[in-house]
């Protein structure tokens, strides 16, 4: 976890400093790429805690869920059907499902922890 | 060890999520917003309005810059500011009709139809009308004609009469009959392609079977407004001040 949160900041600040950035046209594409991986990294969160945690399986999501997202989102964007939609449904309600996993998850363990220490 | 490896790759996803996010955030903190394809069109066209927008306002400053510089060049002793007016006032009565004109544009004769009439057809029908006269002048202004004369007479906006007596037309207070002359000044082609295009009406009015003949000319002359009047009924509702 602590590992994580260290990589997201390392992340954030190499991504600052590097004098990259995305085109603005491409940048909704971006979006859906990074809220696929941000679903991937939350359902790994949530896996961890049941111990059904797969690498290989977090891995794979985490890559071809997003490049699939931005991928899809541009094809269309090209044919007029707005896919970008379905994405940030499908990935945004699976967010949200495992948030709740895991934040109920949380709160068991530590009524156990509580019911152990009286 | 299985872990420590597993601990890495995570690392180095996490660290790929924040370089993504951090890109974003770049992109997003512009003020730069995400276009539906539904709002597409109408943005363009604001774009496309407003860049029209800026073409005319520079077009404009170039004039009063013009204008300006020609007003310093007044200051200088061996240039008197009398000879700019007189030069402006040259330009406002081109422009205004006191003066007579020359340049490219086309010519247009229109005459009665010599065709005979069918059976119970109003003999009207063949007959050069004012009104046909009026859209013919109206299709060469939209075009872009600079200056318009009928027989000689000129043709201003707001000024001129057009007026249906009998046979003949009234233009500039004296009669006049067929031919009808049109003189234009103004883009040859785009005045021919007025005229003759499709929908235009001088192709109309040769189907009906008037006689209609449409020639460009690399120099029509037009002659100036002769029909000024003292206005009557008009007052300045402010006296513009100096």
């Amino acid at each position: 976890m602590i590992i994580a949160v260290i990589g997201i900041i390392v992340g954030l600040g190499i991504g600052y400093l590097i004098p990259l950035s995305v085109t603005t046209s491409f940048a909704i594409y971006f979006s859906v790429a990074i809220l696929a991986a941000i679903d991937s990294v939350f359902g790994a969160i949530r896996t961890s805690r049941d111990g059904t945690f797969d690498m290989v399986i977090f891995v794979s999501g985490f890559f071809t869920n997003a490049i699939l997202a931005a991928f899809l989102a541009y094809i269309g964007d090209n044919l007029g059907v707005p896919i970008y939609y379905a994405a940030v449904f499908a990935f945004g309600v699976r967010l949200f499902n495992n948030l709740a996993i895991i934040r109920r998850d949380i709160i068991t363990s530590y009524r156990q922890k509580m019911t152990k220490n009286t | 060890m299985k872990v420590n490896r597993s601990k890495a790759i995570i690392m180095m996803l996490m660290i790929t999520l924040g370089i993504l996010v951090a890109l974003q955030l770049k992109v997003t903190n512009l003020g730069v917003k995400y276009v539906q394809i539904s709002d597409l069109d109408g943005l363009q066209r604001t774009i496309e309005k407003e860049k029209a927008e800026i073409v005319r306002l520079a077009a404009l400053k170039n004039q009063l810059l013009e204008k300006s510089e020609q007003y310093e060049a007044a200051q200088d002793p061996n240039v008197s500011f009398e000879s700019v007016l007189m030069e402006e006032i040259r330009l406002y009565k081109a422009f205004s009709g006191y003066a007579e004109l020359a340049g490219p544009g086309v010519v247009i004769i229109v005459s009665d139809g010599e065709r005979d009439l069918q059976e119970g057809e109003d003999p009207n029908t063949l007959i050069v009308h004012d009104y046909d006269i009026r859209a013919l002048i109206d299709d060469l202004r939209n075009a872009g004609a600079e200056a318009i004369a009928i027989n000689n007479q000129r043709i201003l906006l707001g000024k001129t009469e057009l007026y249906c007596t009998g046979p003949t037309i009234l233009i500039n207070n004296q009669v006049f009959a067929q031919p009808y002359i049109i003189t234009a000044i103004g883009n040859r082609d785009r005045l021919i392609e007025v005229a003759e295009g499709p929908n235009g009406y001088a192709g109309l009015l040769r189907q009906i079977g008037l006689y209609v003949e449409v020639n460009s000319s690399i120099n029509v002359k037009i002659p100036a407004y002769a029909a000024y009047k003292n206005p009557l009924y008009l007052n300045l509702l402010e006296e513009i001040k100096p």
